[in-house]
């Protein structure tokens, strides 16, 4: 017994490079691999839910997609307001981090602050800003009017939805990149800064030509971090506003899914899923290319 | 003397309401003793109705019954991908304007017609023919039976009565009508709050079940004789016109955005004259805990229009899953019967459910308890006139009203309505589905 | 003079308490204004102008309990996060562990595609599987579908821990007889402690804040509470006090969690982002 176990013990060391990641990506592969065959499959036959069996209809699907207005919406929606919330998220961020970057009573607090919003389940936080943004009830409004300003429409106007929808989405996850950026200003060296202070630079100069190529790194593995969600963004906008008013709020991911579910066309919603995708592959693949490259100046 | 014969008197008829299944029954209630059964049902006021009974007749059959609930939207989605996986969902609640020809086609829908006539499973005290015919052919397909009405449903226009009375303004019986009263009110601060005239639905495809109502008034259709659509029919556009102008000026902000919820709540804070939605929320208008305007409301069927006063009516209905098991689709079938007795019919009406049985409205009990004979009196009026199609008549329904919800959205906003519905109608005549 | 440099000072620095609170309200704001929401009724909830000030009830909490069962619904979260954590950790530490050290960068991209993947695509072939696996209403199916999410995010994060741990120390291990195992066991993985920890912590609270597949894969017995808190939404009404009530009780246990390990989850989300 105790030799076999010694064989075992032998072989996984010879192997490790092979046993260790085998349980987690067999797993992985049958969690995914299985239904993202399945969808990739339904991508390429017309089937309504329940009627019958997929039928399979080549690229139909995808030359039906470039026709589809509602596409088109489709991309510009997640592109408006996945470029507006990672931007403001990107800068907010680092600015925020700029601020508290330095010694001072309450920073402990400050961070603790800063968790909770990371941590707060999306589709509970979004039903209360749902309720917020109300433009007859809620309470931004009155904030808005308290001050002297006046009130906004919010999610219910088709102008001024995806800045309604970024300004949630910025709540939940700024502070978490504030966090990150924190966390990596004060593991940048000293001595470029010494050195540009001696030069006699100005805080901005230093900013730009100092910190910012040091923290470039820490800003774009954020921001993938963040694009990887953000992308699909579901519960928010699922919960605020359903892709309304109209189809306003309605990003390709939503689509997709109200072709799968609420229309019940499984095929074209996988082919629009498939897309969605490959929008994601693509642009963290950019990203990464980004990343490498900031990190080799 | 008097006061104890009532006492006695009641607590006699409180045991006989108690027992009388069991004793009047003259069918087997025990006959699937043991059998799980399992029901998704939406969150509707009849299932916050009939939840907590559910023991009683646990208690009377030996079934047990799980009811699984969720709000609408997750409702929806969840049983359609539970019976497509031919889950083990036994029964469901099901609106068959909206669904019933694409689950009855997915075989999702069991007939019930052999058990209503097979004596040994329904008591001859159940009575099918007590049950409103509109909505009952509503919860048929190809003569065949596959629900039975728990809800049948129509639109009312439910009014502040006392600031009608305060201001006398005529309840409106004609579109003008309408009109010239969301007008009068609209922008008067009464009692401190700067009121709206109206509040409608104007979320898109949710709005459709209730524009659909000036859709038929004013005399359009969803589709035409040909069955290509109709939606941009002078009549239609008229229709889209009228109702988007309302909300745009005479309602709330952000028309666009108000589904059912907002549109009540804002009803209910007092800050719309009127609301146009369905009669069953009479129950949320009413409750003081929730509701500022409580006692306060009148309630009329829709104004008549260009073509006459057109109300739709809907119904949901309890149906069997094609995909259960026979002696499962049974134990359904005792559950689906007793929820739809004539008791719990009758007591799902007077917690405000309105009800699909003609004995429940006519029912002593039921007139003795009425607060709002108008409310009665416009339901009844609206069963009587409604148009059971409430419904685009397709297979595809979601998509199709989905596409004739972004015409509404487009109306609300004051965009050019001809155009959106001409768009809408070719969308439409390329993707509905028969 | 000095005085003067003083008073530039306390200027300053109370210039920038201000900034800083002024930073610190938009978080704070939004949770009390969820606390606020539970402790008023209905009728308050729908008044305009809203109300700051009113005398609390906790009607609704009790209503969250006693009709929605609320306990049923948090312990159901408790043990499904507990759960993907757990497998997520006991799958994903050797991964990590042998990325790190073998330089398997490509399985890493790998692992992390699985997380690119839409997840509205798996709601379909999920739920057939797992009726044919007959696992419907299981925490069994709940966990592993959370593992997608969870999985990646240990390995990603782990495989940083790992890269620095110094490959001597295993070397010298090796010498005193340990076999690979061992020293993966007893010396790599007390170092990584902090790590584990970290990942570990992000990893529940991603589970805990899960909502679509819990969605459609749980029933009555293993609801979670993301899904519970739309039980509030009804027919023609939304009840907001109730929504108030139940999403404090679902964000405020997390919430609080993170606060108390908010140092570990700083530097997991941090060596993320900070690794090459």
């Amino acid at each position: 017994m105790k030799q076999f176990l010694g064989t075992i013990s032998r072989f996984i060391d010879r192997r490790q490079a092979l046993v260790y990641p085998a349980p987690a990506i067999i797993a992985l592969f049958l969690i995914v691999v299985v239904p993202i065959g399945y969808n990739l499959y339904l991508a390429f036959t017309k089937w309504t839910i329940g009627l019958g069996d997929p039928r399979f209809i080549g690229v139909d699907n995808f030359i039906e997609l470039f026709g589809d207005e509602r596409v088109l919406n489709g991309v510009k929606v997640m592109v408006y307001f996945s470029g507006l919330s990672l931007s403001i998220e990107l800068i907010l961020g680092l600015l925020i981090a700029l601020y508290f970057h330095r010694q001072f009573k309450g920073s402990e607090i400050v961070q603790a602050i800063y968790i909770f919003p990371f941590a707060a389940t999306p589709v509970a936080v979004a039903l209360i800003w749902r309720i917020m943004l109300n433009p007859e009830i809620g309470v931004m409004n009155y904030l808005l009017e308290s001050i002297g300003l006046p009130g906004s429409l919010w999610v219910s106007s088709a102008r001024t939805v995806i800045p309604a929808l970024v300004l949630v989405d910025v709540w939940k996850w700024t502070p978490m990149i504030t966090l990150i950026v924190l966390a990596g200003l004060k593991s940048l060296p000293h001595d470029p800064y010494e050195a540009a202070r001696i030069d006699g630079a100005n805080t901005l100069q230093i900013f730009w030509y100092i910190t910012l190529p040091l923290i470039r790194p820490v800003l774009i593995a954020a921001l993938m971090l963040r694009s990887l969600d953000n992308l699909k963004e579901f519960d928010i906008i699922y919960t605020i506003t359903q892709g309304g008013p109209g189809i306003a709020s309605e990003t390709l991911y939503l689509y997709s899914y109200n072709v799968g579910f609420s229309f019940f066309k499984a095929g074209y919603g996988s082919a629009l899923m498939v897309v969605v995708f490959l929008i994601v592959l693509v642009f963290n693949v950019v990203m990464n290319r980004m990343r490498i490259n900031a990190q080799d100046i | 003397m008097q006061k104890k014969m009532t006492v006695v008197l009641v607590g006699v008829l409180l045991c006989l309401g108690l027992v009388s299944p069991v004793i009047a029954g003259d069918i087997d209630w025990m006959q699937f003793k043991g059998t799980e059964i399992r029901f998704l049902m939406n969150k509707h006021p009849f299932t916050s109705f009939i939840e907590p009974k559910v023991a009683d007749f646990e208690r009377m059959t030996g079934i047990k019954v799980t009811l699984e609930v969720f709000p609408e939207d997750q409702f929806r989605n969840k049983r359609m991908i539970e019976l497509n996986a031919g889950g083990t969902v036994d029964g469901y609640m099901i609106m068959p304007g909206q669904a019933k020809l694409h689950y009855w086609k997915a075989g999702w829908l069991k007939p019930l017609d052999a058990f209503i006539a097979d004596a040994s499973l329904t008591e001859a005290d159940w009575d099918v023919k007590d049950f409103f015919a509109g909505p009952m052919k509503g919860s048929s397909i190809e003569g065949k039976q596959i629900g039975i009405v728990i809800n049948a449903e129509a639109s009312l226009l439910s009014y502040r009565r006392d600031l009608f009375d305060r201001f006398k303004v005529k309840v409106p019986e004609t579109m003008q009508e309408l009109e010239q009263a969301v007008k009068f009110f609209t922008g008067k601060a009464v009692d401190g709050i700067k009121m709206v005239g109206i509040t409608l639905r104007g979320k898109g495809a949710a709005a459709t079940s209730q524009w659909v109502d000036f859709l038929y008034s004013f005399g359009g259709s969803w589709t035409t004789a040909q069955g290509k659509s109709n939606l941009d029919s002078p009549e239609s556009i008229a229709a889209f016109k009228f109702y988007g102008d309302l909300l745009r000026n005479y309602g709330p902000q952000g028309g666009t955005m108000l589904h059912w919820a907002e549109s009540t709540s804002i009803f209910m804070e007092g800050k719309a004259a009127m609301i146009f939605d369905a009669n069953v929320f009479k129950s949320l208008y009413e409750n003081p805990k929730e509701s500022k305007v409580a006692g306060k409301v009148g309630y009329t069927t829709i104004p008549a229009g260009p073509a006459g006063k057109l109300p739709h009516v809907s119904n949901w209905s309890l149906a069997i899953s094609g995909t259960s098991k026979p002696d499962r689709q049974k134990a359904a079938w005792l559950f689906v019967q007793w929820a739809t007795n004539k008791e719990n019919v009758l007591g799902a009406l007077l917690a405000g459910v309105p009800a699909g049985r003609a004995s429940a409205w006519s029912s002593a009990e039921y007139k003795s308890k009425d607060e709002h004979p108008d409310w009665t009196a416009g339901s009844l009026k609206s069963f009587e006139i409604g148009q059971p199609q409430w419904n685009p008549p397709v297979l595809n329904v979601p998509e199709i009203r989905d596409i004739t919800g972004l015409v509404i959205v487009d109306a609300i906003e004051g965009k050019d309505v001809v155009q959106s519905a001409k768009k809408a109608a070719a969308v439409m005549n390329k993707k509905m589905e028969l | 003079m000095a005085t003067g440099r003083r008073m530039t000072k306390l200027f300053k620095s109370t210039l920038f308490y201000t900034g800083a609170v002024a930073l610190c309200l938009p978080p704070v704001f939004v949770f009390v204004w969820m606390i606020l929401t539970g402790l008023k009724t209905g009728v308050q909830n729908i008044s305009y102008p809203p109300q700051f000030i009113f005398s609390p009830t906790l009607e609704n909490y009790r209503a969250v309990f006693q009709q929605y069962n609320f306990f049923k619904y948090l312990m159901n979260s408790l043990v499904v996060a507990g759960l993907a954590t757990g497998v997520s950790l006991l799958l994903g530490l050797p991964a990590a562990y042998s990325i790190a050290k073998y330089r398997q960068g490509r399985i890493g991209i790998l692992i992390l595609v699985a997380r690119m993947t839409p997840f509205v695509s798996y709601l379909l072939p999920w739920y057939i599987i797992f009726r044919y696996l007959n696992l419907i209403d299981t925490y069994t199916a709940l966990t592993i579908t959370h593992l997608i999410i969870t999985l990646p995010m240990v390995i990603w994060l782990m495989i940083s821990f790992f890269e620095s741990v110094p490959a001597e120390l295993e070397d010298a291990a090796k010498i005193d007889g340990c076999s690979g195992l061992q020293s993966f066991l007893i010396i790599v993985l007390p170092l990584v402690r902090n790590g584990i920890a970290t990942s570990a912590i992000i990893s529940f609270i991603f589970s805990w804040n899960q909502f679509l597949f819990s969605l459609i894969l749980s029933g009555p017995n293993t609801k979670t509470v993301p899904v519970a808190v739309y039980n509030f939404i009804s027919y023609g009404k939304i009840d907001w006090a109730g929504i108030g009530a139940a999403a404090t009780l679902i964000v405020l246990p997390v919430s609080v969690f993170a606060f108390f390990v908010r140092k570990s989850i700083v530097q997991g989300l941090t060596m993320g982002a900070l690794k090459d």
